[in-house]
């Protein structure tokens, strides 16, 4: 696989994540908002878990900061929030990796943990600046344990494909398994 | 630990913290004019957006008029019924309207607040988590398109946009008026015009929360809330919903009444942006 084909698999899997979570979020809001909370979808976090398997550190950094922009500047214009923690979970997985073998099921298990911290953050920041008034209790029922079973099936779905892509990229890479 | 953390860590940990806060607070004080660089961003994005949106809204076009199929018989006997009563109605607007002309033309006004020119779009995104609702629409600064144009959906207002940038916009729904930026002045079409503010929206029951009304007025349920015109760029006449509920607010000085909205906030896929002929003298 050529180099060019290496930077770019990766950036074009993210940007088609990031722009279906606002097509799915946006035609399907009624199924999404149900008794039991709002589902958030959080496509882009969990191709984001699993090319940070494969990448390079320097390349899966630049390429979570670049997203992070792109999902702040694009859906709500209040900048850094979603590139902080983009990169907090590239990191995050780059120290992990080490130890586990990527399959699907530790990406389903470690997608709920990614999305807690993810959901946490973001609620923390929007807290803190005063945008949503909601209380730690309701923003756990509401939105935390609905998001992460919607996100944990999707990853069951999207986790495969995915997976293969990060496994071509990663053939010629030479800095496999290493940081 | 002191591996975890060794001192060049640390310089990185300390520099990107100090940058995510400045970043956050930068954007957050000059929230509405977004600079050339995310203009750029943001207008790519929703151009590619497009290619996804525009499959997904034929499908569900398609599915939905299926959905609808299967009660056109009830709906066209409730149709033909309203129809009648439309032919009165429209009868009397043309009278009122030729009135109307002719007093504005005696009184030589140029532009009133129910005077605005619409402009279509469609929905290419909504923000996915929703603690900002937020939709961007595939209309911008080059259709016209400005800061603070009230935006209309199925016959009801929605928001306002927020963000306009050469081919996309961003749309602020009604659903978060937390902040005290997106109050939309009201009236509530009774016998006497009583005027309020709606400044805020009750997520549980999907109800709008209008406030500041003189505790004297009477509100009968089921009255049209409409907009006023009276502040920012927003006409008069734009349907806002129906009184559902009346009652005092907490200090027990003015009255509260929560609104059906007109528009369904969940099915936002087609939008009219509102453009007010007069000048809003701000």
């Amino acid at each position: 696989m050529s180099q060019w084909k290496k930077i770019l698999y990766p950036l074009i899997l993210l940007l088609v994540a990031l722009l279906l979570d606002g097509v799915l979020t946006a035609q399907l809001k009624a199924v999404f908002s149900t008794d039991v909370g709002t589902i958030v979808p959080r496509l882009t976090v969990l191709v984001l878990l699993i090319l940070s398997f494969y990448l390079s550190f320097k390349h899966i950094i630049w390429l979570s900061l670049i997203m992070g922009f792109l999902y702040d500047s694009y859906y709500t214009g209040y900048l850094g929030i979603y590139m902080a923690t983009f990169t907090l979970i590239a990191y995050v997985i780059l120290q992990l990796r080490s130890y586990f073998k990527p399959n699907l099921l530790i990406y389903v298990l470690l997608s709920v943990v990614v999305i807690t911290l993810l959901e946490f953050f973001v609620f923390g920041v929007y807290r803190a600046i005063n945008i949503t008034q909601l209380s730690m209790q309701l923003f756990i029922v509401e939105r935390l344990g609905i998001s992460l079973l919607f996100n944990g099936i999707m990853m069951l779905i999207i986790g495969y494909p995915v997976d293969k892509i990060g496994q071509k990229v990663v053939q010629k890479e030479e800095m496999r398994f290493k940081r | 630990m002191n591996q975890f953390f060794t001192n060049k860590k640390m310089i990185v940990l300390l520099v990107s913290v100090i940058l995510f806060v400045s970043l956050l607070s930068l954007s957050l004080t000059q929230a509405g004019s977004s600079n050339f660089v995310q203009q750029f961003t943001n207008d790519i994005t929703a151009v590619t957006g497009r290619i996804f949106a525009k499959p997904v809204n034929a499908v569900n076009d398609l599915f939905g008029s299926i959905d609808r199929l299967q009660d056109t018989f009830e709906e066209n006997q409730r149709l033909k019924k309203e129809i009648d009563r439309i032919y009165e109605t429209q009868a009397e607007l043309a009278v009122l309207r030729d009135e109307n002309q002719i007093m504005q033309e005696e009184l030589d006004l140029q532009n009133s607040l129910t005077d605005f020119q619409t402009i279509t779009g469609s929905v290419i995104s909504r923000n996915p988590d929703a603690w900002v609702d937020q939709v961007t629409i595939d209309r911008g600064s080059q259709d016209g398109l400005e800061n603070g144009m009230s935006v209309m959906s199925n016959n009801g207002l929605i928001g306002r946009v927020v963000e306009t940038n050469p081919t996309s916009s961003k749309v602020v729904l009604l659903t978060n008026l937390e902040g005290s930026s997106n109050q939309v002045s009201a009236e509530i079409l009774s016998e006497e015009v009583i005027n309020g503010l709606i400044s805020g929206y009750d997520v549980e029951t999907n109800r709008l929360i209008m406030t500041q009304i003189t505790s004297t007025a009477e509100i009968a349920e089921g009255e049209q809330v409409i907009t006023s015109g009276l502040g920012g760029s927003i006409p008069r006449s734009l349907v806002i919903g129906t009184v559902d509920e009346v009652t005092m607010d907490d200090h027990g000085l003015a009255q509260r009444v929560y609104i059906k909205p007109a528009a369904d906030f969940e099915h936002i896929r087609y939008v009219t942006i509102i453009n007010r002929t007069a000048e809003s003298g701000e």
